[in-house]
């Protein structure tokens, strides 16, 4: 607290003044939402910018801003671009979400196509992964902003954390994936404008010469091209990466919520914006060492060396970019969480009876739920940021292949989707804890791509019928689409 | 108030002058007094130990080093040293602060010596340093690593190529209607 660079009225005020903007705003955009299509996918008419806005915003989180600086400075450049290899999830996902968009045109969540396309056992198995995943990257994303408002402005932990996370509840509450995406566009612009700025600012204080100088001699591992674990670090953070977009609801409603033919570029577009990020913020965490500056806990590198270089007004230039990607992110989350849990376990399984008033109401409630259980388990502040998120990483990388595969491939097996899963999972996880947290992923991700591939090619199903996957028209309330077809 | 004339000027002048004489005066004998001399001359040092056990792991080339202060901490600031030799005949001193903890990083593979210790802000007194703490650092072997990255770049492709080759069978349904 005593090296905040700014001080605790300062960041109450900026908390307050975003807060309550976020919250205005929310509300404003969140009128639209007529009804359960509109809270839950913005009436599935979003355009190439605000879908392109709302990709990046959500991808830019506080883990970006945070966990950048520190894979850079623990790896040093390979470390660097390990983290931005996360863009190239959205590069894959694009083509992917042209052919959601195609085959689901009435889709609601992720779990839709699990169930449809592979049955109940595998959308289970798909179901707790993503409730997973989805609590560690929240608990992760309101840790970071806990820590990174304390760091900056001395702001207690707990009471940075629980503001952050109540205004976007509220918002989130009242305006549903229409108060997301319009908060997501202001937000996206605050975050390029603040990062390219505080990005070109630090470089001229500094100079790359000083930074490599300081790095050859007092870190020379972070300039050894063999570092092993950077080396490992980038495939593994990359299939995380694909993992967390392929498989979260987070995407796929986004997928669904823009207009056809928009969502390809828009996630085309999102990943190039997105791509710089890292590595702007990565870079400040290098020039900690030439700096001098202490770092007493490597998760808030690039808060305090930023803080520390560009004094006040650089704080709050921080302040207010970490403040929008924490926002952006755990908005979508908290929206798409809900949406998998109201769609997926109550109306799909708990109560199929239940129309949509029935799950609008319970969506609100979850989102309160989601927000209340975040807040309890980032209370205790148990643990590193990189350990919380990345218990998640063979989970989600073993879906990676089963949802790539079933999109594409018409004799993908139920049960080698559900193998893939389960054992992926398994592998990985035991990868994680006796050979490195930098392996998890991959070999989680590989397993599963293995078991995927083999059983579709050695004992191949039935091929699947496309237009399963439509349930509009199982229903009889639209037209069938022509059936697209694909390989295997 | 009355307006200052250059005669009231210069009597005040004379007047702060002897007044901060005064005050060196005072001050000079203050230090030199026996009692504050032995104060100065010994004044007490914390004691620093890192939490860390010796040796310490790091399979990934950085570590948290942590330290507890015990006696006086109050105007000391910290030095981390990180060495190559156990002499610390190469040491390279971090400035720490008043911090009680550092991150370090972009350690090479093999042992390195870390210790801490404190002087007061104007460098006059120096409080005896830590006990070293040997940080020994092995990276996962090259042997392990390159299977590892051969499995990524081959799922990497493979993965690229199922979505590429999916993404023309769309285009061609799309474009035929």
């Amino acid at each position: 607290v005593a090296d905040a660079v700014l001080s605790a009225d300062v960041g109450w005020a900026l908390l307050a003044i975003f807060g309550v903007a976020w919250v205005l705003l929310g509300v404003y955009w969140g009128r639209k939402a007529k009804d359960l299509e509109g809270f839950m996918l913005a009436g599935r008419n979003v355009g190439l910018a605000l879908g392109a806005a709302t990709t990046m915003a959500t991808w830019v989180t506080s883990n970006t801003i945070m966990l950048a600086p520190k894979f850079a400075m623990q790896m040093g450049v390979w470390g660097l671009l390990a983290y931005s290899t996360a863009s190239f999830g959205l590069f894959l996902f694009a083509p992917m979400a042209f052919r959601i968009r195609r085959l689901m045109p009435r889709g609601f969540t992720s779990g839709d196509f699990m169930r449809l396309r592979y049955g109940k056992a595998a959308w289970v198995a798909f179901l707790i992964i993503s409730m997973v995943y989805s609590m560690a990257w929240l608990v992760s994303m309101a840790m970071a902003g806990g820590i990174v408002l304390e760091a900056l402005s001395g702001i207690d932990y707990a009471f940075g954390m629980s503001v952050i996370l109540l205004v976007c509840v509220v918002y989130t509450l009242f305006g549903g994936l229409y108060a997301v995406i319009g908060t997501d566009f202001v937000q996206s612009l605050i975050i390029l404008a603040g990062v390219v700025t505080v990005g070109v600012i630090v470089l001229n204080e500094i100079g790359v010469d000083a930074i490599r100088l300081q790095i050859a001699t007092e870190q020379p591992a972070l300039l050894d091209v063999l570092m092993p674990v950077a080396l490992l670090s980038l495939f593994n953070n990359m299939f995380f990466g694909f993992g967390e977009i392929f498989h979260n609801n987070v995407w796929w409603s986004r997928a669904f919520a823009m207009r056809e033919g928009v969502s390809h570029r828009a996630m085309l577009l999102s990943g190039l914006l997105w791509f710089p990020i890292p590595i702007a913020a990565g870079f400040i965490g290098l020039a900690s060492g030439a700096l001098d500056i202490n770092v007493p806990d490597p998760d808030m590198v690039g808060p305090l060396v930023a803080g520390q270089v560009l004094g006040s007004a650089g704080a709050v230039l921080v302040f207010i970019v970490v403040f929008c990607s924490l926002a952006s992110s755990i908005d979508s989350l908290l929206a798409a969480t809900s949406d998998l849990l109201a769609e997926d376990v109550y109306r799909r399984w708990l109560d199929p009876g239940a129309n949509d008033a029935q799950v609008r109401k319970l969506t609100s409630s979850l989102v309160i739920g989601l927000g209340l259980v975040t807040w309890l388990l980032c209370l205790p502040r148990f643990a590193d940021l990189i350990v919380v998120l990345f218990l998640a990483g063979p989970l989600v990388a073993s879906t990676i292949w089963p949802i790539a595969a079933g999109l594409y491939w018409r004799r993908t097996h139920r049960l080698g989707a559900l193998a893939g899963m389960l054992l992926g999972s398994a592998v990985g996880l035991f990868a994680y804890f006796n050979v490195g947290w930098f392996t998890g992923s991959l070999i989680g991700g590989a397993v599963s791509a293995a078991i995927v591939a083999l059983t579709t090619w050695l004992a191949p199903a039935e091929p699947f019928d496309w237009g399963d996957l439509d349930e509009s028209t199982l229903a009889g309330e639209l037209p069938q689409p022509s059936n697209a077809s694909s390989g295997g | 108030l009355t307006p200052a004339t250059p005669a009231t000027a210069a009597s005040g002048l004379r007047h702060r002058r002897l007044g901060h004489r005064l005050v060196w005066a005072l001050a000079a004998w203050v230090v030199s007094s026996p009692v504050l001399a032995t104060q100065a001359t010994h004044l007490e040092a914390p004691r620093i130990d890192i939490d860390q056990t010796s040796p310490a792991q790091a399979p990934e080339g950085h570590l948290l080093v942590s330290w507890t202060v015990q006696g006086p901490d109050k105007g000391w600031f910290f030095i981390l040293e990180q060495a190559a030799a156990a002499d610390f005949s190469d040491a390279v001193p971090h400035r720490v602060g008043q911090a009680r903890s550092r991150f370090v990083t972009g350690l090479p593979a093999g042992p390195t010596w870390v210790r801490v210790g404190a002087r007061t802000a104007d460098a006059s007194h120096e409080a005896p340093w830590s006990e070293p703490l040997l940080v020994e650092v092995a990276y996962p072997s090259m042997a392990t690593v390159w299977p590892l990255m051969a499995l990524g770049l081959a799922m990497l492709l493979a993965t690229a190529l199922l979505i590429h080759l999916g993404h023309l069978h769309t285009r061609r349904e799309t474009s035929r209607g």
